[in-house]
């Protein structure tokens, strides 16, 4: 369990469930309270149950809880962001054998992440209380002694996950990598068959392998989907492949723009991206989630009932990344690179995210006539590579309203 | 404040989020904390109504109805879940007091000390229970979300009833977050709505309860039919040889049977026989509209409602071989009212540790002196 002061706020992530809790108020004192007496009340009872406190803390611990709540009263945090990363991404390798079309990468180099590196960022996201490390690349698979780097992270308390086209898994890996505490693993498929996925993704064998050896494990595992034009009415085929290996879940991915392709060709036309809407709706039996790009089929789907806290983008607000070369950026698509080495520095005074923070102020078009603003905010990234502006409108975008009409 | 969420983060594409929100997500957990209460009955079905949009992004809504067992409750979540729900409305159905376990009783009548205008009284109760008369209780309610009516808002929002984790109410209304409605009839107990919203409050902080008023203005508690815990008290007999210790105590004691007269029923008039008070029109109950168990008792009684004591033992040992009937509806069906030192009260059977107990019920001023003479004229009280 990481427990972390954020302003008037008592944040708690529980690895082994992810599942990641802010209490303040009243709920906080009682909590306080709690720790204090042993009383037990039906909120703590239910936060017992949530596994976000043990009923049988030991004396350290709860004085340690204790200190941190008396903390909240004391920390800061900069504009609308967490007073640190909930999460970083960390591309551990810029190697990848594959040769994907639609990779929003440049060809793939020859750079990896040193172990001595990896662990000196871990040391300062655990000394932070960073909750969760995605691992991604690159293929990070193909990075040797990764279990080592997984190893690393579990460790510190904080979660593990990788992100992977499924290239070079086997049976052995896995089970150093289970052993090394993954909490959950991803794989990368576009396509129900191989004459679909490879119309925008290399490695589909690869990715049927993998995903046959994780059904057969214990290791919770989904797919990201990257909705195109020439996969989007495979939809439901996906969703029925992924059930059929009672995966934990399918990640929709908004497509960025890639260095092979023609943007305009592949991404969703407002008719397909109504589609993929309509079929969302209709599925059953699999949790699906949705990538913050994609923050506009949330306002679709549930209008006024999203807001800032559980839509729009967490580049600089909730998460970083960092490269293979260990420099720190918003988010994986972002161009924008920051030499700093101290994570908690770049957190609070990057001039990058400080602009992110700032954007419900700053984003111009559509976006700032759009009744979701507050909520979505579009993706930058997108916005970067299409007009070299990161506070572009995301213009064109289906779910656009005027503000005023909703 | 508590909020939570559930997932875990994946490299490359930003931060995800599910598609099931948040507040769906905590509507759920709060709806499944309801259903695990104690005093939510089991053996009753759930009859689920929801709207839904069609197959396209039209603003086409289909309205099903849908009903399910208890152990089924799983489907239902996975309704609530969809996000082309528009929103919902759900039955079901409480324990009968009687049937509460012991520590959950304790629980529920405590709580009567927060009732507005509490009777005093109540809590130097022996073995207090409610009217066995078939117009006191109600034990249904209802559950309704909307999820897409937002019309109410912090500026024409007036405060009602009985209140739980106020700032909370007032924060969901003005971020328009969904509301969840509970309501219950007008028979419905006091204590049991405290129960279930003081329980949610508790467990669920950032979930705001207003009680609402009730048609007399008050919460529950001014309803002419509200179900009251504390109506009647049970006196139980030892004895098993039912007929023979009724025929003794209408002869030593001042005991009358009565009757209901009237077209509803509503005025009671002495008689020299028992009759099934519950049974009172049951010559007029249309097979088409009665429901299964109406029909069996209706059947067993053939339309007679007035019965000896050996006739009544008869009826009753008859119907407690119903399997259909639970032990609330075996009381139901058995009981009869006296008048006991001017008073209405009630003469009943129960099923208890696998056999039949003869009851009476009687209004609290009364227990002590008629225990007394119950026992005066040589009957054994359990």
């Amino acid at each position: 369990m990481i427990y972390r002061a954020e302003p008037y706020t008592l944040m708690i992530f529980n690895a082994d469930n992810g599942i990641t809790a802010a209490i303040s108020g009243n709920e906080l004192y009682s909590l306080k309270e709690y720790l204090k007496t042993g009383i037990q009340n039906e909120f703590i009872s239910r936060l017992i149950n949530l596994g976000l406190i043990s009923s049988d803390m030991s004396e350290y611990e709860t004085e340690k809880l204790l200190d941190e709540i008396d903390r909240t009263e004391k920390v800061k945090a900069p504009l609308r962001s967490f007073a640190v990363p909930e999460s970083i991404h960390i591309d551990i390798t810029a190697v990848c054998p594959l040769k994907c079309t639609q990779c929003y990468k440049s060809n793939s180099q020859n750079v990896e992440m040193s172990f001595e590196k990896f662990s000196c960022l871990i040391e300062q996201a655990k000394n932070l209380g960073v909750f969760q490390i995605a691992l991604g690349g690159g293929e990070p698979l193909v990075v040797k002694g990764l279990a080592k780097f997984v190893k690393k992270v579990t460790s510190c308390g904080m979660a593990c996950t990788i992100t992977s086209s499924g290239y070079g898994l086997t049976v052995e890996l896995l089970e150093q990598l289970k052993k090394s505490g993954v909490n959950h693993i991803q794989i990368s498929l576009n396509g129900s068959t191989k004459e679909i996925n490879s119309r925008s993704r290399d490695g589909f064998d690869e990715a049927i392998s993998a995903l046959n050896i994780l059904a057969e494990s214990s290791v919770p595992f989904g797919i990201n989907w990257v909705a195109r034009m020439d996969n989007v009415y495979d939809f439901e085929n996906v969703v029925a492949y992924v059930k059929s290996l009672k995966a934990d879940n399918i990640n929709i991915l908004r497509y960025k723009q890639s260095v092979r392709e023609d943007y305009w060709k592949n991404v969703l036309n407002k008719d397909a991206f109504n589609y993929l809407v309509t079929t969302i709706k209709k599925v059953k039996g699999i949790k699906i989630k949705i990538d913050s790009a994609f923050s506009n089929i949330l306002c679709q789907l549930y209008g006024n009932q999203v807001n800032s806290v559980n839509c729009g983008c967490g580049a600089g607000r909730r998460f970083m990344m960092i490269d293979p070369w260990g420099r720190f950026k918003p988010c994986s698509h972002l161009s924008l690179v920051s030499e700093e080495q101290d994570i908690q520095k770049y957190w609070i005074n990057s001039p990058d995210l400080e602009n992110l923070r700032q954007g419900e102020e700053f984003i111009q078009g559509d976006c700032k006539k759009c009744s979701y603003l507050m909520a979505c905010r579009g993706c930058r990234a997108i916005c970067e590579q299409i007009y070299n502006d990161i506070n572009a409108g995301d213009n064109n975008c289906p779910v656009f309203i005027e503000k005023g009409r909703i | 404040m508590f909020t939570y969420w559930k997932g875990y983060e994946i490299d490359g594409s930003s931060t995800t989020y599910n598609i099931v929100i948040p507040q769906r997500e905590l509507m759920v957990e709060v709806l499944q904390y309801i259903m695990s209460l104690k005093i939510i009955d089991r053996n009753e079905n759930i009859n689920i109504s929801y709207a839904e949009t069609g197959d396209n992004l039209s603003k086409n809504v289909v309205r099903k109805d849908n009903i399910y067992k208890f152990e089924e409750w799983g489907k239902i979540l996975e309704i609530i879940r969809n996000p082309s729900i528009l929103d919902f409305h759900i039955n079901i159905y409480c324990v009968h007091p009687d049937k509460l376990f012991p520590q959950i009783r304790k629980e529920i009548y405590s709580l009567s000390r927060t009732r507005p205008g509490a009777e005093n009284k109540a809590y130097s109760y022996k073995k207090p229970t409610i009217s066995p008369f078939y117009y006191a209780p109600n034990f249904e309610i209802w559950i309704d979300v909307s999820f897409h009516d937002h019309k109410k808002t912090v500026e024409d929002y007036k405060p009602e009833g009985l209140m739980f984790n106020e700032k909370a109410l007032v924060d969901n209304l003005r971020n328009k977050h969904l509301t969840i409605k509970l309501g219950c009839g007008p028979g419905f107990i006091y204590e049991y709505a405290a129960f279930i919203m003081s329980k949610i409050a508790e467990r669920f902080p950032e979930v705001g309860i207003d009680g609402g008023i009730d048609c007399a203005g008050g919460f529950i508690d001014g309803c002419t039919y509200s179900c009251n815990l504390y109506d009647f008290e049970r006196i139980t007999l030892t004895t098993e040889n039912l007929a023979q210790t009724i025929i003794q105590i209408f002869e030593k004691l001042e005991i009358k049977p009565m009757r209901r007269v009237g077209k509803y029923g509503w005025e009671h008039e002495e008689c020299s026989t028992l009759v099934l008070y519950n049974l009172f029109d049951v010559d007029r109950w249309q097979n088409e509209y009665i429901g299964e168990k109406a029909k069996i008792i209706k059947n067993i009684s053939g339309g007679k409602q007035e019965y000896t004591p050996e006739e009544y033992e008869q009826f009753v040992k008859k119907i407690s071989e119903v399997e259909l009937f639970n032990s609330i509806d075996f009381t139901y069906y058995c009981t009869c009212c006296v008048k006991i030192k001017d008073e209405l009260c009630a003469l009943t059977c129960i099923k208890e540790e696998g056999r039949i107990w003869l009851e009476f019920r009687v209004i609290s001023e009364i227990r002590e002196e008629f225990e007394k003479e119950l026992i005066s004229c040589g009957i054994s009280i359990r």
